[in-house]
């Protein structure tokens, strides 16, 4: 879980830091980069306290994000049909949604533990 | 601390005094709610794990509801020009077409964001989390006369003042209410953003986002400042202070977050959609009439708006602004998405031209102005709708009315004369 948890904090962290800086492949969004630098330092703290709750956690915001990206770019080309407008996937792709699939081992485990322990 | 809360205090206290003396302390496992509690309640992740989460409500709202408000602008947007282009007589025409089915879509328009917003809240509820949320912003929420479930509302201001102040529901204090739904029309709203964005494009070419984002602070700024001295100066006490029973995190359930948000919806369909219409179909009246000065609709120079923007002009003449601002204000006054467009239809430009023709009838002191104006004056129609639902009658509604007049003008004039002073003209 650690070693997963790392690898989710890398990829959180440089893919925040490039949202907000605007410089690569990933589209320029100061909040949205914010947003993974949040779940990126959640992952670092439960790296650092050897804590699984920050970990669960992390990846639960992860999957969130990931499923609210989903919404805007479907919304988005809903909005481009409704109005007439062009509209192309690639463009209005977000790297929060190819997190999604790496976000689940960490939700399944959140899910485990919540049914094992109770509310 | 006040009453209530010695009140509650003694009661625990009791409490724990008897539960000492019946009960056997044994360690309590750690439940999924403690596990998650440790996160949410961080020292130092709490705050920014909260505001990626209004991020998200924020996103949610306005974003994935957009579609929805489109195909209601659309089709509204269809039946005016259906009815235009069939009824014969034209002053009909003009009252079922622009009146009817055009208030009809003004209206209908905010209900999509509303919905979504009331959606997002409900699942935040339906976790659990919302009362969190309250306790990590209660500490600076407090120190501005406010308390921790304001902030939410605040911040949803920045979308739409409607469901923002629908949202302060959740507040059970009717002072602590009050007082976040008073200030919550100086938050923003992103109807506000095109006139920004024209203005200061034109005006402000090299520093527009720092204008533009100038704007969203004054905005924040004159909310903290305004909600101070309505806590020193008209309500008096203190914020409520925070009693919260963390509930267990639960998974929200789609029935629970379709009612409840429904519930909530509702009321906004029922009671300030006859409002809103009714004052749509005014402002179409005095933005038409006399049928024959403004031939049709047409000329709104010759209208009773314009009237109204001759009227005005005295008094914001010393802002440097003309009666053509004064229309644009006053068109503002319906809903603030069309001050742009109304400019365009006074210069005979259109929405699309009106960049290059502002430059003659503004300077960038009084496009200054002219944005803060806009920022701080009347709250739209929707929103006076909401506000009187809200605060319970035209009583409080006058008074956010008056005083958001007053602070406009206030703001306004010291900005211009400060752009004056430094040389700016």
């Amino acid at each position: 879980m650690r070693i997963y948890g790392s690898l989710l904090f890398i990829l959180t962290l440089i893919t925040g830091l490039l949202e907000i800086s605007g410089a690569g492949i990933v589209p320029n969004d100061i909040f949205g980069g914010f947003v993974l630098l949040v779940i990126s330092a959640t992952f670092l703290r439960g790296i650092a306290g050897n804590e699984p709750a920050y970990f669960y956690f992390a990846s639960l915001m992860l999957a969130v994000f990931g499923v609210l990206y989903l919404l805007v770019f479907l919304a988005n080309g809903l909005d481009a049909v409704i109005l007439g407008d062009e509209w192309s996937p690639a463009s209005n792709m977000r790297p929060e949604i190819l997190f999604i699939p790496l976000a689940l081992p960490g939700v399944w485990l959140m899910n485990r533990v919540r049914k094992e322990v109770g509310a | 601390m006040d009453f209530a809360a010695q009140i509650a205090m003694a009661r625990y206290e009791r409490i724990g005094e008897i539960l000492g003396r019946c009960m056997e302390r044994v360690e309590k496992p750690e439940s999924f709610s403690d596990m998650i509690d440790k996160v949410v309640l961080d020292r130092y992740l709490g705050i920014p794990v909260f505001l990626t989460l209004m991020w998200a409500v924020f996103q949610f709202a306005f974003s994935v509801s957009a579609p929805f408000s489109d195909a209601v602008d659309v089709f509204f947007s269809a039946c005016s020009d259906w009815a235009k282009n069939t009824i014969t007589d034209p002053q009909l025409a003009s009252l079922i077409g622009d009146g009817i089915f055009g208030g009809l879509g003004f209206v209908l328009v905010f209900l999509p964001p509303i919905a979504f917003v009331f959606m997002a809240l409900a699942v935040l509820e339906d976790t659990g989390y919302l009362s969190r949320a309250a306790f990590v912003m209660d500490r600076a929420m407090t120190k501005v006369g406010l308390q921790g479930k304001s902030f939410i509302p605040m911040l949803l201001g920045f979308g739409c003042n409607v469901p923002a102040i629908m949202a302060t529901r959740t507040i059970e204090n009717e002072i602590d209410r009050k007082i976040t739904i008073m200030v919550n029309p100086l938050m923003s709203c992103s109807a506000r953003l095109p006139v920004y964005i024209l203005f200061a494009g034109v005006f402000f070419e090299k520093y527009a986002g720092a204008v533009i984002t100038s704007m969203y602070l004054l905005g924040i700024l004159l909310a903290a400042l305004m909600a101070t001295l309505f806590r020193k100066l008209v309500f008096g006490g203190k914020p409520s202070p925070l009693l919260l029973e963390m509930p267990p995190y639960t998974v929200p359930t789609l029935r629970g977050v379709f009612t409840s948000a429904w519930v909530r919806t509702r009321v906004f369909l029922k009671k300030a959609a006859t409002v809103l219409f009714i004052g749509a179909i005014a402002i179409w009246f005095l933005s038409t009439h006399p049928w024959q000065a403004t031939e049709g609709g047409s000329v709104v120079e010759n209208s009773y708006a314009a009237v109204i923007g001759h009227a005005v002009e005295p008094l914001i003449r010393p802002l440097g602004l003309d009666w053509t601002a004064g229309i644009a204000l006053f068109a503002g006054f319906m809903a603030k998405e069309i001050v742009v467009g109304t400019l365009g239809i006074v210069y005979g430009v259109g929405e699309e031209n009106v960049a290059s023709a502002i430059v003659s009838h503004f300077t960038p002191a009084s496009a200054l102005a002219m944005m803060v104006i806009t920022l701080i004056y009347l709250p739209c129609l929707a929103t006076i709708g909401i506000l009187r639902q809200e605060l319970g009658g035209w009583k409080w509604t006058g008074f956010v009315v008056a005083y958001e007049l007053v602070l406009a003008y206030m703001v306004a004039g010291i900005v211009f004369l400060g752009c004056k002073l430094v040389g700016v003209a």
